[in-house]
Parts: C-alpha cells; structure tokens; sequence
C-alpha cells in the first residue's frame, strides 16, 4: 500500500532545525493530552494547589469512580456505545453494496446520484438543526437514541458510499468477470468474491464512521435532553453548566470520551490514516 | 422468475435502501432548511406565519449577524491558514527518512481523533487563569509573574479558540498532505539531485506544484470543518467574553433551539449553506485542482 512506504522520498536528510520543530509540535501536541490525563488521576482538591503539580503526587481512580456513581456517566457510555455502533453498522451495510454498484454497474442515475452524495458532505450539519429538531419532534423521538442513530447516517452514509467507492474502484473488474463466467451471480460475485477482497476497506471506513458518531456534538446536542440519550461528549458540558467547575471529574469524564480515539488511534492507525485518506483524494 | 427479476435491476436494488436513507436524512431536511427559512416561526410563541423573503431582509439590519460573520471569517480565516503551514512543514518533515514515522503519527493523530468538545474544554483548562496550565507554564519559565485571565479578554479568547482548532485539526492536514507527497515518484528528487538542486528548490518546483490537488483536498475539508463547527467554541468560551467569539454556527443554535427563532435561524443556516459552497467554489477557481494530475 503506497502511504506506508518507508523509503527514502524527498532525498535528504532531516536538519536540526526541522528536528527541533517537530519535536516543539510534538510536545505541543501531546500535552493537552497529558494535561487531561494527570488532571483526571489527581484529588479534586490537589487541582486546586499551587504551584501545579506536573506529575501527580497520589494518583487516584475515584474520579472515574465519582463520575459512575454519582454521576450518569453509565448511561451516557453506554448511550454513546450503542448510538455509534448502530449507526456504523447501519451505515455500513447499506452503505457498502450500494458503494459497489457505483463502482461496477452504470446504470440510468448513476453519476446524479453519486455527485449528491459528494454534495452532501458539504452540507453544514449546523445548518440543519431546526429541520432535524422539527422532524424529530414530529416523530416523538426527541431524547431517543433511535434519534441519534438516524440522524448520524447524514454524515456516515455518504462517508461510508464515497470511501468503499473508492475500495471497489481499486479491485480488478476481472475478477468479477472470472466469476461471472464461472456462472456466478451477481449477487454472489459481490458477497463471495468481491466483498472478502475488501475488507481492509469495510474496517476502516467502519472504524472512522464509528469515532464520528461517538465524537458527534451538534445534533446530539439539540436532540437530547436527558440521560436517557445524552452521550458522553455531552454529559461533558454538565460540568460546564455547574457555579464551580470540577475539573479533576470533569477531566475523568473526558478521559473516557477519549478512549476510543486513543485505542483506534494507537492499534489501527493504518486504517484510519488509509479511510481518511481514500476519503478526502479520491475523485 | 423472482430472481431473474432481482438479477436484471440488481445494480438499483443495491443502491436503494442507502438512497431511501439519504432521502429521509439529507434531501428532506435540506428542502426543509429553504422551506423555514419563508417563516416567522417562534416556538416560544407558538406561532408558524408565511413571510417569504422578509427573513432575509431583515439579515441586512441585523448588526449581530454582520459581527458574527465577521468573528466567522477570521476564526475560519486564521485556524485553517495556520493548520495548512504548519501541515505542509510536518510533512514535508514525515515524508523524508525519518525514524518511527508510523509511530510519529500515532501521536500525531490524536489530538484529531478526540471529541472536539473535548479539545474545546481542555483549552479552557488550560488556559485557566488561576490553576491552568498556561499561566503555570508561563510563571516557572519566569515569561510572567501574574496569572493572566486570558479568556475574559475578547482577542485572548478569539486566539484561544483558534489555537484549540488548529491543535485538532492540523492532524487532518498533516495526513492528506503526506499522502500526496508519498505518491510523488522519487526519480523526479534523483534528477533534481543530478541537478544540484536545494532542498528548497526541490520542495517549491517538485513537491508543492504536485501536491497541489491534496492541498485542494485539505483546504476545502478544513474550511468545511471549521466554519461548521460549534463544539470548541461552545465549550471553551460560549461565546464570550461579552460575544467577542459569537460566531454564525453559535448564533445558529442559539436562535433555532435556545430561543427558539426556529424561522430565522433557518435563515442563517441557509446563508450559511451557500457561504460553504461559495467558498468551495472559489477555491476551484482559484486552484484548479485538476490540472496537476497527468
């Protein structure tokens, strides 16, 4: 796969000055990071100490534990779990064949319907809000995660179509001739012969459209009202709304809305990267 | 007889079940978006009343909208001009022999790949006045020995919010320009080297002329994000101090579901709409992608 060569590219040699740099953008980088994780190990009242302190002096859980109890933090985890795997998965499965026949059959509408698709994404989801609100309201699903679930597929669907659009488009067209002459049929070419082929394609445009809907803010926000729906990037700004900010819960709550992002991030890195950038290039 | 039916329209039955989804979730609401927008309609008076254009009209007195615009352009403006140079040096970094590139970025990413609400409240943390870090940083380095209250001022919070999208989203930029750098042929640097050309000369005649369509690439999905987004601003500032980080995604929601002006909060939104096309469009015109590739 051509963006995880290693070789030599542009032919030179790394200069001090370009080490320094990305080590200033790296610290950079990885600092607020650092920042959420050691505010959320410290004591509520250790955050409040001067000078700070850059390396927690009795690290503790029971933050995590305080945003369990006392806190819904159960239901908006589980809330942001089924929310985002429903929708990846009803982005995927509708989303992949329908890829596929883009890719492999012109037929009458082919190319009006893949350019609104291009289109959409370029919808503002802000824009939308009231039309969501009003159809949602309308529907009585307001505060429901069946709610959320729908309306996630604005952003994933199309993601998911344009990203295995261009999976398919990389596969060889005799191989679904070979298949064809071995009196397959159509529906069997794409389910035993193409689909297995695609499968690095399917987990990452999955993994990506789930860390979508999970960090997913703006309609979740004006859908939901309790924790009956609200997911955790929204039980966030419960902390917000309080007089006094408590930043070392607050910070816990955060370590967990970022856990995905640093799992996906640190043991499917190639597949994200490879998602991304097969869903930005690709024309 | 039911299959030989199913074989002969098999490229639509595959494609329906998403197009029937995408009907229901981007063609309806987009139509409806333009349908509302004709509308003086107040969910807190309950009233719904047809006023065709009057909603735009009344766009041009409205000095909140012209400000916000404003702070819209130079959030947008700043954040993506910033993510774009400092994408191009780290990736012009990454893509030579470097060591532990996959590794590299890891770390890289992410910053992207947290909940932006997320990278919105931990700026405010940061860059709390008493016990943030910033300040902490600030003092043990001996730049200043006062805590500053960086976000109770108009510009400091502006920069703030900035700074915060362009740490999120430079990760983005990065990655999309490093592919296209990987994807240049290395005969070319090797025929440049014969030449005796510099490491600048290479990057301004090789690399940037033919990384141009993922320069498009990641300048339009930026622009895109950051004039879309609500999240970092929403949670590190909410608008303040005073309305100084207002911007048209917070007054959008602040009309259509804290006030509920859902009429003329379409209104914004359809404007909205067609400044993300408009600027799509320019930059087309003003890059023309296409004309890089073979």
């Amino acid at each position: 796969m051509k963006f995880f060569k290693n070789k030599l590219n542009s032919g030179d040699n790394i200069s001090l000055w370009q080490y320094l740099f990305l080590g200033a953008y790296i610290l950079f980088s990885l600092f607020p990071i650092y920042w959420i994780i050691i505010t959320a190990f410290k004591n509520p009242s250790a955050v409040l100490e001067l000078p700070v302190n850059w390396i927690p002096k009795n690290p503790t859980i029971d933050n995590f534990i305080y945003v369990f109890r006392e806190r819904p933090y159960l239901s908006y985890t589980i809330n942001s779990v089924v929310a985002a795997l429903s929708s990846t998965l009803l982005c995927v499965v509708l989303g992949t064949p329908a890829a596929y026949s883009f890719s492999r059959y012109d037929f009458k509408g082919n190319k009006v319907m893949f350019f609104s698709v291009l289109v959409s994404r370029m919808i503002p989801p802000i824009a939308l809000i009231v039309p969501f609100y009003s159809m949602m309201q309308n529907l009585g699903l307001i505060d429901t995660k069946i709610a959320l679930i729908i309306t996630y597929s604005f952003f994933n669907l199309p993601f998911v179509i344009w990203v295995m659009k261009s999976y398919f488009d990389e596969i060889p067209t005799g191989l679904d001739e070979a298949a064809r002459i071995d009196g397959a049929s159509k529906w069997q070419i794409f389910k035993d012969v193409v689909l297995p082929v695609t499968l690095p394609g399917i987990a990452a445009s999955a993994m990506l459209a789930f860390i979508f809907s999970w960090n997913e803010f703006v309609f979740t926000l004006v859908l939901t009202l309790t924790p009956a729906a609200k997911t955790l990037p929204i039980g966030l700004m419960d902390f917000i709304a309080d007089d006094f900010i408590d930043w070392a819960r607050l910070m816990a709550g955060g370590a967990l809305a970022a856990t995905p992002a640093i799992i996906f991030g640190l043991f499917f890195q190639k597949y994200i990267v490879g998602g991304l950038t097969k869903g930005a290039i690709k024309e | 007889m039911l299959k030989k039916i199913f074989d002969k329209y098999f490229h639509y039955w595959m494609v329906f079940p998403a197009i029937l989804l995408l009907a229901f979730v981007v063609i309806y609401p987009t139509f409806n978006l333009f349908y509302t927008s004709l509308f003086f309609k107040n969910g807190q008076l309950g009233v719904t009343r047809f006023v065709g254009l009057q909603n735009y009209k009344k766009l041009f007195f409205d000095t909140n909208f012209w400000q916000y615009l404003g702070h819209t352009f130079i959030y947008v403006g700043s954040a993506v001009t910033i993510s774009l140079i400092l994408g191009l040096i780290i990736s012009n970094i990454l893509n030579k022999a470097i060591k532990g590139r996959s590794a590299l970025r890891t770390i890289m990413l992410l910053p992207w790949m947290i909940p932006l609400v997320l990278t919105g409240i931990t700026w405010r943390w940061i860059l709390q006045d008493i016990y943030g870090a910033f300040n902490a940083l600030l003092m043990q380095l001996g730049i200043i020995n006062q805590s500053i209250a960086w976000l109770t001022d108009g510009t400091t919070a502006m920069i703030g919010v900035i700074t915060a999208d362009f740490w999120a989203n430079t990760p983005f930029v990065t990655i999309i320009l490093l592919a296209g750098m990987q994807s240049i042929p290395n005969q070319l640097y090797e025929a440049a080297d014969v030449d005796g050309a510099t490491g600048w000369q290479k990057f301004y005649n090789i690399t940037l002329p033919l990384i141009k369509p993922s320069i498009f690439v990641a300048l339009v999905m930026r622009t895109l994000f950051a004039i879309r987004a609500l999240d970092i601003v929403y949670a590190l500032t909410g608008g303040g101090p005073g309305e100084s980080t207002e911007v048209l995604a917070s007054y959008i929601y602040n009309l259509g579901r804290r006030w509920l002006r859902m009429g003329y909060g379409s209104t914004i939104g359809v404007i909205l709409l067609l400044i993300t096309i408009a600027l799509v469009f320019s930059f087309m015109f003003i890059l023309k992608p296409g004309s890089a590739r073979e």
